[in-house]
C-alpha cells in the first residue's frame, strides 16, 4: 500500500502544485459557498493518477508484483481520502483565518461551527468520489471522466440549495441529523463502491 | 524439481486460445519460449504470474499453486522484465527505488546501486527521457534487486541494439550460475535464445509444439534442400518431415532425423538446421509433396 501511495504522490507531485496554489488562493476568498466547488475540484487530482497509470500501462507491471488486488483498489481510495482530507483541512484553516482577520466575529467557540460547515461538503465529496471510482475502474480514465462530469453536475445541482441555506444562515445552521445522514450515506456508498471496484478490477484479470 | 509447471492450461479469447498447455521449467535452467507474434507467449507468462486468469488447468510456480494465497509470497521471489518498461514516465530511477523498496520485502538497495552503476544508469533523470535500452536495463536492475529466484522476461531484448542485448544476456547467464536460479525467457529473436537457453519451448497458435533441450533439438532436426523436380523421386517417411519451405528453385524440408527409416532415399546432404529454421519451417507446416 505504501509503495503504491508513494508512486501516486510522486507521479502527481508536479501536477498537484498549480491546483493546490489555486485551491489555497480560492480558499482565502471569504465566500462560504465556493467550498463545494473546491472540494469537488480536489477529486480531480487523485482521479488523474489513473490517467498517468493508463498512459504508462503501469497496471501490466503492477499485476506482476506481489500486491493483492484488494491493496491496489484500496490504495486509490486512500489516496482520494487523503486529498479530500487535505483540501478540507486547508478550507477549514482558511475559514478560521478569515474569521480571525475580522471578516466575522471570532470566538474559539466558533471553531466547531467552521468544522460543521466543512463536514457536509467533505462527506458529499467522499460520496461523489466513491460513486465515481467503480466507473473509472470499469471504464478507464477517459470514459470515467465523462461519468465524473455527470456526477459533478448532479452534485452541484443538489448542493446549490444547500449552499443557499448556508449563506442565509451565515453558516451557523446545520442540523446534526443531516450530518449524521450524510455520514451514513458516505460510509455505505464507500463500502459498496470498494466492493464494486474490486469486482470490476478482478474481472479485468480474466480478459 | 520444477520451477514452473503448467498442466493442461487453457485460456479462450475471442480470436485466440491457449489449448491444453503442458510446460515444465526445470529449476536452474534457462528456458526460451519461442513462437511467432501472437503465438501465446505473453499470455502464458501473464497466466503464470496470475496477472491473467486461466480458464482451466493448474500452474505451480516455485512449488506453489498460483491460485493459493501463498502465491503472493512467491511473487516476492520472481523478477519480471516485460516487453516495455511500464513505470510512470515522470518518475526517476531514485523514486522507482523508493517505491519498490516498499513493495518487495527483500529489496536490496546495494544490489540496485550495483546494477545502476554497472548499467551506467542515471538516478535523477525522469524515466521518459531514458532510451529503450536504458529502460530495459532499469527493469532488469529492478528484477535483480529483490533476491529473485526466478526471472521471467517477456520479449526483453526486442528492439535493442546487439550490444545491449549481449549485455542483458550476459547478466541472465550470470544469474543462473546459482543453481537455484531459473529463467523463463520469451523472445522471437531466436538467435538470443540459441545463445543462452538450455531448453527451447516452441509455442505455435496457442499450442506447445515441443519443449526440448536446445542441443538435442539442433542435433535432431536437419534441413534437406532439393530441387523441385526431384521431389517425386524422394521416398521419405512423411512423419519425418516436420516443415517445408518451397520456392521456385528449391524445396527445403525440415527433417526429424529420429523418424527417418533405413529405406528412405535422401538426395543431397542433410544440413544442420538453426533454431530459426526449425521455428520458421514448423510454423509453415507441411503440405502434400
Amino acid at each position: 500500500m505504501k509503495g503504491l501511495l508513494l508512486k501516486d504522490i510522486f507521479t502527481l507531485e508536479k501536477q498537484m502544485r498549480a491546483p493546490l496554489i489555486m485551491i489555497l488562493f480560492v480558499a482565502l476568498i471569504p465566500v462560504a459557498n465556493i467550498s463545494n466547488f473546491i472540494i469537488m475540484y480536489a477529486i480531480i487530482i487523485p482521479i488523474s493518477s489513473f490517467g498517468y497509470d493508463e498512459h504508462a500501462k503501469w497496471d501490466r507491471l503492477m499485476r506482476m508484483m506481489p500486491i493483492q488486488e484488494r491493496t491496489i483498489i484500496l490504495s486509490k481510495y486512500v489516496l482520494g481520502y487523503g486529498f479530500l482530507g487535505l483540501i478540507s483541512l486547508i478550507m477549514l484553516i482558511a475559514q478560521f483565518g478569515y474569521h480571525a482577520f475580522g471578516y466575522r466575529d471570532l470566538t474559539l467557540a466558533s471553531f466547531p461551527v467552521f468544522l460543521l460547515n466543512n463536514l457536509p461538503m467533505f462527506l458529499l465529496a467522499l460520496t461523489g468520489y466513491a460513486i465515481l471510482m467503480p466507473f473509472v475502474f470499469k471504464l478507464g480514465m477517459e470514459k470515467g471522466r465523462l461519468v465524473f462530469g455527470a456526477v459533478f453536475a448532479v452534485f452541484i445541482f443538489l448542493t446549490i440549495p444547500f449552499s443557499f441555506i448556508q449563506i442565509i444562515s451565515d453558516g451557523l445552521f446545520i442540523s446534526s441529523w443531516f450530518i449524521w445522514l450524510l455520514l451514513v450515506v458516505a460510509a455505505v456508498v464507500n463500502i459498496s463502491s470498494i466492493k464494486l471496484s474490486q469486482r470490476f478490477y478482478s474481472r479485468n484479470t480474466n480478459s | 524439481m520444477q520451477a514452473i509447471e503448467l498442466t493442461d492450461v487453457s485460456k479462450q479469447f475471442k480470436n485466440f486460445s491457449i489449448n491444453n498447455l503442458h510446460l515444465r521449467v526445470p529449476t536452474g535452467s534457462i528456458v526460451g519460449l519461442v513462437g511467432e507474434n501472437g503465438a501465446g507467449k505473453s499470455t502464458t507468462l501473464h497466466m503464470i504470474m496470475q496477472a491473467l486468469k486461466k480458464d482451466s488447468g493448474t500452474i505451480y510456480v516455485l512449488g506453489v499453486n498460483n491460485e493459493a494465497d501463498e502465491f503472493l509470497d512467491v511473487k516476492q521471489k520472481v523478477g519480471v522484465v516485460l516487453d516495455e518498461a511500464y513505470f510512470p514516465e515522470t518518475l526517476t530511477a531514485k523514486r522507482i527505488q523508493v517505491v519498490l523498496r516498499n513493495v518487495y520485502t527483500a529489496w536490496d538497495d546495494d544490489a540496485f546501486d550495483y546494477y545502476m552503476e554497472q548499467f551506467k544508469l542515471p538516478y535523477n533523470q525522469v524515466f521518459k527521457d531514458f532510451s529503450r535500452g536504458m529502460k530495459m536495463k532499469l527493469q532488469l536492475a529492478v528484477a535483480l534487486s529483490h533476491h529473485a529466484e526466478l526471472l521471467i522476461l517477456d520479449e526483453a531484448t526486442s528492439g535493442l541494439d546487439p550490444m545491449v542485448r549481449e549485455e542483458i544476456l550476459d547478466i541472465i547467464n550470470e544469474f543462473t550460475r546459482d543453481e537455484r536460479h531459473t529463467v523463463l525467457l520469451s523472445s522471437h529473436i531466436v538467435s538470443d535464445l540459441e545463445k543462452s537457453c538450455d531448453y527451447i519451448a516452441f509455442l505455435h497458435q496457442g499450442r506447445l509444439k515441443f519443449m526440448e533441450e536446445k542441443d538435442g533439438l539442433l542435433e535432431r532436426f536437419r534441413l534437406l534442400k532439393i530441387a523441385p523436380e526431384e521431389i517425386n523421386d524422394l521416398t521419405i517417411n512423411q512423419a519425418a518431415i516436420k516443415g517445408q519451405r518451397v520456392s521456385r528453385y528449391a524445396v527445403e524440408l525440415l527433417v526429424d532425423k529420429a523418424a527417418l527409416s533405413s529405406s528412405d532415399t535422401v538426395f543431397g546432404d542433410l544440413e544442420k538446421a538453426t533454431l530459426e529454421d526449425v521455428m520458421i519451417l514448423m510454423t509453415k507446416g507441411v503440405k502434400q509433396l
